[in-house]
This record gives C-alpha cells, structure tokens and sequence, in this order.
C-alpha cells in the first residue's frame, strides 16, 4: 500500500496547527486512495514525555503511523539546514508516493529540498480535488493568477512533494491508536547557528485573514483611507512593489514576489492593476474584492468580486457602510 | 571570493502577452546582493539563446562574467535536470556562495535553488531578506513567526533571496560578452537529465476566465460579503 507523509512541525511541545492542517488533508487523501498515513514527528534522542502527547495528539487528528525521526533541540527554527535529515530519514524508512509539508517558512524551506532528493515533482501550494475515478488532481495558479497548471497524480510516475497553504485546510479525527516507529538514526549537528534575532514589522500580514493592499494608483493622501477600511474590516495593509517604491507604506509590507507572501481570506485590492508580480505573493485561494478606476485591469479577470471607480470615493463609503452596519 | 548568481529570463505568458521583465523580482534581488558583497560575481542560465538577455542585464549591473549552458538534451527538463546543469556549472565557476531567486513570478515554483544545494550536498537557505558574508559563514536574515531571525551558514552553500536592501547599480555599457558551454563541457550526458516537464502538471495552462462579479454600489459588496461568511 502506497504511502502519505505528512511532516509535523511543532509548536513548542505541540504539534503546530498548519502541520495538523496538512495531516487533517493528508487523512482525506489517503482515505480516498488508500494509502497509509504517516506523522514524521522530530524528536529529541532520547524521545521525552511531551512526545507521548504529540504521539497521542497525532494519532486524534488521524495518522495511521507516526515516525519518531531523531531532531535537533526544540527551540531552532524549522530548516533544511536543521531538520533536513530529520525528515530524510523518515522518507529513507517509509518512500512516499506522496509527501505533504504546511506551507510555512520552514516547511517551504524543507520541501523543495525533499523533493529534489526524492526525485519527485514539487508542487507548492496547490488546491487539491478529488476526481471523478478516485483520482487525485493539484491545481496551482502561476503567471500571478492569469493561469493554471493541474498535475493529475495518477499520470506523475514518481514521488509528489506537496506543501499546502496554512488555514486552508480543516484538521482530521481519527480513533484509531497510531502505530509507533522509532527510528534510531543519528541525529545530526544543524548546520545553521542563529546569531540575532529582531521584532518583524510586517509580522501582522502573514496571518492577517483580511488584508487591504494599496497599488500604483493610490496617491499618498488617500492611503490613509486604505488605513480606515482595513481597521474597519478588522484587517491589516499591505502596499504592492509599484506603491512601495513611490513610498506609500512601509517596505515591510510589501506583497508580491518580493515581498510577503499573504494568505488571507479576504484580500481588497485597491488601485492595483492586478501584475503578476504581486498576484504571485497572494495565495490562490484567496477571495479578491478589486477597487479600480480602469474597467479592462487585469485584477478584474481574477477577482471574485469588483467595483469600478475612484478609491476617493469608494473606500470611504465601504468603510462607513461597514461601520454602520457592523453588529 | 566568488559568487555565482542562477538566473532565468522571464517567460512570455502562455497567451503570447510577453514578459513585464527581463528577470524576477526575486533573481534581480539575488543579483543586487551579489553585486553589493564585493568579490566576483559570475552569472549562469541555462536555455536556449534567449537567455542571454538576462545575463547581459546581469553583466551590465555589476556581474563579471556570465555563462549559459545549452544543449539539445535539456530542452523541456524539469527543476531536476536544471539543476544538475546549473551545480555542474557552479563548481566549474568555484562558487563559494550561490545565490537566486526565491522564486519567479511566473512558475513560482522555488525549487531550483534548494534542488542545486542538493546535487551539490551543500546546505541551503530559502527566503532570504538580507545577505552578508563573514568567511568562512554566509550571514542571512529571514523572516518567520512574527520574527526577522539572523541565520549563519558555513560556505559553501546556496541562499535564495526575496529581497535586499541593496540597489541594482546602473547599467553599464561596454560588457563581457556572454560565454556559451555546452552539456558536454560540464560532462554531462544527456541522458542523465530524464525527467521532463509533464510532472509539472499539464504544459499549456488553464485560463481563469469570467468568474468575477461586477457590482455597482459598496454596500452590495458588504451584503455579499456578509452572506457568504468572508466577513
């Protein structure tokens, strides 16, 4: 029988909610494919108490297995460079046709790098659909939204590295004591040495479910009216490259390709045309509101709903209708 | 010290619009990083000829030497076979630091960085915002958990960049030319590079097409907001 790992990144002594996102997904594919699912919980040499309660926490949320795979001390962050073996010598003891990672800052860095030791397809950040012949179908949005590449995993003859986008996956229940397997592998020396640590302005967006962006056409005096509607809308601001380099906000919230990766569920694009380099740091299954003067932007081929016309005028009449109304 | 920088030119939309750029935002901010480290910056792509223009928009903002490698056994690789071509070309340039993009705003796929530092059994760091080096370490901030933590790793090793603080100088004129390898000078066989794009998913991508609804008033949106919960 094929195999689903799922790999648990911890949250102090606990497994981290994305990881029991991803196991609560990986649960329903391996139901519908029958697969067996497999937890790769790190852990410390020798496994400590807390493990007990992961092992338990694991086994509720619906692994069939859980991997006790040797890591470096709890508190270093979640690496390639720190639980890369870690992992390794999970997916050495049980080959996955498929591996899935939450897509968090440590989980993107682990899975690209697992995925080219695998000699798998990697496929970041996809909605999965279960087809009509019990197949299993990922589907990623690139060229910033305009396009779709869908990947049917039944035509993909080797391995699948998957990372899924934190929230938007429900965890899974399971009654069923998992099976325990330790591996004695070595634990390794983490290659990576933290040497300072800083506050992260920006911080707010990565989890925001609702983020306001303010794009090219947003003069400076009306950006305190993206500021209002975000508040009203119990949101954060973000700012596209195009609007950060004439200065509006702060480089720290930036969204796009080169700047913070957001994956709320409501996202209000304000004076935004919609470019690919922006729409690349949103996550797909985002719900985009587009404001915009001009009825042909390109943010309105991807936008759940829009509204043409001036920011001046729109965003201060959302933001009093929603004062108004909010119960 | 050398640094070598992985680039790639920015495909045309599948729909034959072309490219906002000649590189990624991602790319442009790994060559910016380089350029300001000092030391020599060498610059590598591997394609057809189009892949030139981005390492003349490299060799004009401050990289020293560039290579493309081509040959007919890498037309349509996945990140695998790029992989192995750009590492060989890597170790042919005596990188002590390989730095890219995070990831394109085309494919966004992120996995050449990460999948080099593989081939080449060094350790990698994805998502980098900041980069300095203090031999024998590379110094990387990167952000996560509401934190901008400072990371050290020993050299050799592959970091992928998503911004710096440091501006692309100015173009230049008067530029190396661009030099061209081919497979069999890295001693590459072509058969080595096996997997092809098909586990990407399906070639030509699926357009998005009329699903936004288009309304008229903001207090119909806050209604249809509310009604379906995004609120």
């Amino acid at each position: 029988m094929a195999n689903i790992l799922v790999y648990i990144e911890m949250d102090g002594d606990r497994p981290s909610v994305p990881s029991l996102e991803a196991l609560g997904e990986g649960r329903r594919i391996a139901s519908y494919l029958g697969a067996t699912l497999g937890a790769v919980l790190p852990c410390a040499t020798p496994p400590r108490y807390h493990e007990d309660d992961a092992i338990a926490v694991l086994s509720r949320h619906g692994a069939d297995k859980v991997v006790l795979s040797p890591g470096p001390d709890l508190g270093l962050p979640t690496l390639h460079a720190t639980h890369g073996h870690t992992l390794a010598a999970a997916t050495d003891r049980m080959p996955p046709a498929l591996l899935i990672l939450a897509a968090t800052p440590g989980g993107r860095d682990l899975a690209p790098r697992a995925a080219a030791r695998l000699g798998a397809a990697y496929v970041p950040e996809p909605s999965v659909e279960y087809g009509p012949r019990g197949d299993l179908v990922l589907t990623r949005s690139v060229y910033g939204w305009a396009h779709r590449r869908r990947l049917a995993a039944d035509e993909c003859e080797r391995p699948i590295v998957v990372t899924l986008t934190p929230g938007s996956y429900a965890p899974a229940r399971g009654d069923e004591e998992a099976e325990v397997i330790v591996l004695d592998a070595k634990p390794q020396p983490p290659l990576v040495e933290e040497t300072a640590r800083a506050r992260d302005a920006g911080a707010a967006l990565d989890d925001a479910r609702v983020v306001v962006v303010a794009g090219a056409g947003v003069a400076p005096e009306e950006f305190a009216l993206i500021e209002e509607l975000a508040s009203a809308l119990g949101g954060e601001v973000g700012v596209t490259r195009a609007a950060a380099r004439r200065g509006l906000g702060s480089p720290e919230r930036e969204v796009g390709a080169g700047g913070r990766r957001v994956a709320p569920r409501l996202y209000v694009a304000c004076a935004a045309s919609g470019s690919p380099e922006h729409l690349s740091g949103v996550s797909a299954d985002a719900h985009i509101v587009a404001i915009n003067n001009d009825p042909h932007a390109p943010i309105f081929r991807v936008a759940t709903y829009g509204l043409v016309g001036e920011v001046a005028e729109l965003v201060p009449r959302l933001s009093a209708i929603l004062r108004e109304t909010a119960s | 010290m050398t640094t070598v920088v992985l680039l790639r030119r920015l495909r045309a939309h599948p729909d034959g619009s072309p490219a906002p750029d000649v590189v990624g935002s991602c790319d442009a901010a790994a060559l910016a990083a380089a350029v300001a480290l000092g030391g020599e910056v060498a610059v590598v792509a591997a394609g057809p000829e189009r892949e030139d223009e981005a390492l003349r928009f490299a060799l004009r903002r401050g990289a020293g030497r560039a290579a493309r490698v081509w040959g007919d056994g890498l037309a349509g690789v996945d990140y695998h076979g790029v992989a192995r071509v750009l590492a060989a070309a890597a170790r042919r340039l005596d990188a002590q630091l390989i730095l890219t993009g995070d990831s394109s705003q085309d494919e966004g796929q992120g996995a050449v960085g990460p999948a080099v530092a593989e081939v080449l059994g060094v350790p990698h760091l994805t998502s980098a915002v900041g980069v300095a080096v203090e031999a024998p370490s590379v110094i990387a901030t990167r952000r996560e958990r509401g934190m901008v933590r400072t990371l050290k790793l020993p050299l050799p090793a592959v970091v992928t960049v998503r911004a710096t603080a440091a501006p692309l100088p100015p173009p230049a004129d008067g530029v190396p030319d661009v030099e061209v390898w081919d497979l069999a000078a890295l001693g590459i066989e072509t058969r080595e590079l096996k997997h092809r794009d098909r586990c990407l998913g399906r070639p030509s991508p699926v357009r998005l097409h009329g699903k936004t609804t288009m309304l008229r008033e903001p207090a119909e949106l806050v209604a249809r907001l509310r009604a379906e919960g995004l609120l």
